[in-house]
């Protein structure tokens, strides 16, 4: 086996897996504390790839800014969300918050058609020109740049959860949202909070993301969901660090079926895996922490 | 133990409370009829109905949006120059908002309640899976500016008809002679599963191609729902072959080139007639650069005709006229030239008749549209058209004629 | 018999409506499937060989496809009988998606280029089919299963404590509701003439699942009246053009604010038996 290239792969494969990783990320902190399955998350990293496409190449922005704008427009998303489908969908129904942001998502998804076309639209990587080369192996500075800022955001996030107040108070109310008021928890303002935490992670993640994929569309947002869910689901769902490592192994997982076997079983082993997943360990590797419901 | 009621319920109702419920679900019945009521042609009908069905959503809807926007266009140059034998065509349109499950309905509803003479459309090949056989069905002509895949027609004759060549026959002769010019030895097949057009191509035509050549070729696959192809990208650099064939959508090899480029692959990049349009230059930008497919419209074409009606529908639009827009804006022509020589005569009573003349007129049909010179097979109802390179030059297709179109 | 187009739309009404039975049967007893696509696709696939490839004619095929789907429904049922609400959204979801993904690399089955050639699918087929299931729900509504459904779905705890066998309830919702998905799925594939892998994916799961909240979870009949009336819809908002999608997304958002039971919940079915109840009787029978 070719030593260079298997090293290119796993590289490839941490790449790919880090923005799985992300979007798992967004995907369970909201299902965690809020029991929302967020079928829109796709969608709104789908609008934060948007946003940087714009911001670089319209609006000629920096890539710092590129991420605040990003970051933004996955937060406004998430508010989006919030509002539609937390505060005013009825919740007597425990499916509608999670069938109402099918709905957003598909809005989002027909309106990013109509206001930027259906062609594959490069997303221009300013870091591309940098590339270190060990051996064989060559690794853009933006691929650097993808698992550098993931773990610099699982830093960030486990320091927001341990150390910081409303940290605290998005465990409580992953906890138990009764227990938490009573403990003198603000419940409205933290689910708020958490959604627009998870729009942010989102934005993060769609400039990442758009430098994986080379190009984009408005239609990347089901795999992109699809794949997150089966991160979260070998992680653990409800679980964040879970989540992100789940979301490499997907990325490593696809990346090796595909490197080394056949794109037409892509699918199938990272689905196949999943279902392995949920019927032998379904609390995934690391345990899950939602909670439990009849 | 739970008791269950085993009395069955006595229904009476007074009069008018009965009288009520009538008139409800009479309403409730009557508006869904409202918009099914058939038109009815007046007796002296100076219309010519032509039905379009295509989508400005899904993965399609730019180019979607194009092909409405010619066979507008036309129908609007026809009826300003008077319309066929004088009478003026009128579109009926649908959208079938991406949906392959809608596309049979709306061909029924074209064919039996719109009374329409002639469908253009579908688009992709999935539409037109679905939807030739139910044209072919009722017996009303269909035409569509699309669906590249292979052996769809065949089950659908004589009523269905593509002004689009397939690839295996715009490609062969082209891909021939850049192997020669160029001394290719190796070529890898990058190809996407997922779609069935490509799967044909990377799976049958690019191999007998390549073997009939003696050229080395080995395969990479990737599936365009899964938009990341780094991974396959570095495993042909390992190959280091002298060509990469993109065989995918023009959306597609443009992300797979700017990739390969990325990771320092510097092979020829070749593609089948698929490939050909704006969205792989545009998408590509300069990591397409260079590359050659076969050409399947030459917007340069220096025949008068053909610049005539460019300009003329460049400056309606104010853009580049592309393939789709061209295709279709030349369906409705030659739909004019069918009903023209056939002697249609729009009337009520003769829509079958007359959906048989423009049927038996579109076989073997020539046509200078837009879209150039073309020819309909009235054997398979697929296209001749000339065979051409195109090679991606300082950002633009250069487009250069390799073989007349067969049976000149 | 109604003129082709008519007769398109009714029999794809009535084929949606299969399809919200199908997914009723396994929702009533609290089991939320989100990936019934991957049954439909059993059922089409299945009957679609049998009669391309052995000479069988459409009601047997048709029957042996939902067979097939029966079976994977039970086979399914079993280990996810156990999981809670959101477990079994996504395990289901994945199971739609596996069967879509593996049925795109069997050759044998076409592969991505799908199967074509099937035919036959005549009005009565459908609505015949569709009143055997109508008539069929409606016996097992009024009965001792009828009400062990409910019981499971409201409190399974309470049931299995009543005596009931929640385990022979719950995976018998599972593999009757796939049976009744996968006979809507061959009626489907003999429709269209042409199935590829892709009709099956999340994008139709999510629309059955729509014809249920939409028509209404009170009652048997609910998901059938949502099935067509989303069915009847599109054919009507035809004029709207390209912001059809908006409205459908839209619907979905108003639908789950103002309305998320259905059009047919219990209250609504309360006024409706107290309008046709004879005018002095109060009102009897059994309450659900």
């Amino acid at each position: 086996m070719d030593g260079a290239l298997l090293l290119q792969q796993i590289v490839n494969g941490l790449v790919l897996g880090s923005s799985y990783a992300l979007v798992a990320l967004g995907f369970t902190l909201v299902l965690g504390t809020l029991d929302l399955l967020n079928f829109a998350h796709g969608e709104t990293i789908m609008g934060g790839a948007f946003a940087a496409l714009v911001s670089m190449t319209v609006l000629d922005l920096p890539l710092a800014l590129t991420f605040v704008v990003a970051a933004a427009v996955g937060a406004v998303a998430a508010a989006v969300v919030y509002f539609i489908s937390i505060r005013y969908v009825n919740k007597t129904y425990w499916a509608a918050p999670a069938l109402s942001t099918v709905g957003i998502g598909l809005l989002l998804q027909t309106g990013a058609t109509r206001i930027f076309g259906t062609i594959q639209r490069e997303v221009p990587d300013p870091l591309r020109a940098s590339q270190v080369s060990l051996e064989e192996v060559s690794i853009s500075a933006s691929q650097i740049l993808i698992v550098a800022v993931t773990l610099v955001i699982m830093f960030a996030l486990h320091l927001l959860l341990v150390r910081t107040r409303i940290g605290k108070a998005i465990r409580a109310v992953a906890e138990s949202m009764t227990t938490a008021s009573l403990l003198g928890v603000n419940v409205e303002r933290t689910i708020a909070i958490t959604l627009i935490i998870s729009g942010i992670l989102a934005g993060i993640a769609a400039v990442l993301t758009s430098f994986a994929y080379t190009t984009i569309t408005p239609f990347i947002g089901l795999n992109l969901l699809l794949k997150g869910m089966t991160g979260m689901i070998i992680g653990g769902l409800g679980n964040v660090y879970g989540a992100m490592v789940g979301g490499i192994i997907v990325g490593l997982l696809e990346t090796f079926t595909v490197g080394y076997w056949s794109a037409t079983y892509q699918d199938v082993v990272v689905y196949g895996v999943m279902i392995a997943v949920l019927m032998f360990r379904p609390s995934g590797m690391f345990g899950a922490k939602i909670r439990k419901r009849a | 133990m739970l008791k269950v009621s085993t009395r069955p319920t006595r229904i009476k109702l007074c009069s008018t409370e009965r009288r009520r419920m009538l008139r409800a679900a009479s309403l409730l019945a009557a508006v869904p009829l409202l918009g099914l009521a058939p038109s009815i042609a007046t007796a002296e009908s100076k219309e010519i109905k032509i039905g379009v069905v295509l989508t400005v959503d899904g993965p399609w809807g730019s180019y979607g949006k194009k092909a409405f926007r010619g066979v507008r266009l036309a129908a609007e140059d026809v009826n300003k120059a008077g319309g066929v034998k004088g009478m003026m065509i009128k579109l009926v349109e649908y959208d079938n908002h991406a949906n392959v499950r809608e596309v049979p309905n709306i061909i029924r509803r074209l064919a039996t309640v719109d009374n329409v003479l002639a469908i253009i459309g579908p688009f992709t090949s999935g539409e037109g899976e679905v939807g030739f056989p139910v044209a072919n069905q009722l017996k009303i002509p269909i035409v569509a500016p699309a669906t590249a895949k292979g052996g769809i027609m065949k089950g659908n004759r004589p009523w269905a008809f593509r002004t689009v060549m397939p690839d295996d026959e715009n490609t062969a002769p082209v891909i021939r002679h850049v192997v020669k010019q160029r001394s290719i030895k190796s070529v890898v097949i990058f190809m996407d599963v997922k779609d069935a057009v490509s799967n044909y191509m990377g799976k049958v035509f690019w191999p007998s191609l390549f073997k009939g050549l003696g050229v080395k070729f080995e395969t990479v696959t990737f599936q365009s729902n899964a938009p990341s192809v780094a991974a396959q990208a570095s495993t042909v650099k390992s190959m280091a072959p002298d060509a990469v064939v993109l065989a995918s959508s023009p959306g597609d090899a443009a992300k797979v080139a700017i990739e390969l480029r990325r990771q320092g692959v510097t092979a020829q990049l070749l593609g089948s007639g698929g490939l050909f349009g704006e969205e792989f230059v545009k998408s590509g930008g300069p990591a397409v650069e260079g590359g050659i497919t076969a050409a399947q419209y030459w917007r340069e074409n220096p025949d008068l005709k053909v610049q005539t009606l460019v300009k003329s529908i460049e400056s309606r639009t104010g853009e580049k006229l592309v393939l789709h827009e061209a295709y279709s804006y030349d369906i409705v022509l030659a739909l004019r030239d069918a009903i023209a020589k056939s002697g249609v005569t729009g009337k009520a009573e003769d829509l079958e008749r007359d959906r048989e003349r423009i049927r038996g007129a579109l076989d073997g049909l020539e046509i200078t549209g837009a879209s150039g010179h073309h020819r309909l097979d009235p054997e398979t109802g697929e296209v001749f058209r000339p065979i051409m390179q195109a090679t991606v030059k300082g950002g633009e297709w250069t487009v250069e004629v390799i073989q007349a179109t067969k049976g000149n | 018999m109604f003129g082709a187009y008519i007769d398109g739309v009714v029999i794809a009404a009535g084929i949606n409506a299969l399809l919200g039975l199908g997914l009723y049967v396994t929702v009533s007893t609290g089991q939320f499937s989100v990936g019934h696509g991957g049954f439909m696709a059993i059922g089409a696939y299945v009957a679609s060989i049998l009669t391309l490839k052995f000479g069988f004619s459409l009601v047997p095929a048709m029957l042996v496809g939902g067979g097939c789907a029966f079976v994977v429904g039970a086979l399914i049922g079993l280990p996810v009988m156990r999981f809670d609400m959101i477990y079994l959204a996504m395990a289901t979801l994945g199971f739609g998606e596996i069967v879509r993904s593996v049925l795109s690399t069997i050759d044998y089955v076409g592969g991505v280029n799908g199967l074509r050639g099937m035919s036959g699918v005549t009005i009565w087929h459908v609505l015949v089919t569709l009143a055997i299931v109508l008539v069929l729900a409606w016996l097992h509504d009024r009965s001792r299963m009828g009400i062990a459904y409910s019981a499971v779905r409201q409190d399974p705890d309470a049931a299995l404590a009543m005596g009931i066998d929640v385990r022979r309830v719950k995976v018998g919702a599972f593999a009757i509701g796939a049976g009744i998905t996968g006979v809507a799925g061959a009626l489907y594939a003999h429709h269209m003439l042409f199935i590829d892998p892709e009709a099956f994916g999340f994008p139709m799961s999510i629309a059955i699942v729509l014809f249920v909240i939409f028509g209404g979870l009170g009652v048997f009949w609910g998901p059938v009246l949502g099935a067509i009336a989303l069915t009847v819809l599109p054919e009507m908002l035809h004029f709207i053009k390209e912001w059809y999608l908006f409205l459908y997304g839209a619907i979905y958002i108003v639908m789950m604010i103002w309305r998320p039971q259905g059009i047919v919940d219990r209250a609504m079915i309360r006024r409706l038996s107290q309008l046709l109840r004879p005018r002095s009787a109060p009102a009897a029978g059994a309450s659900r």
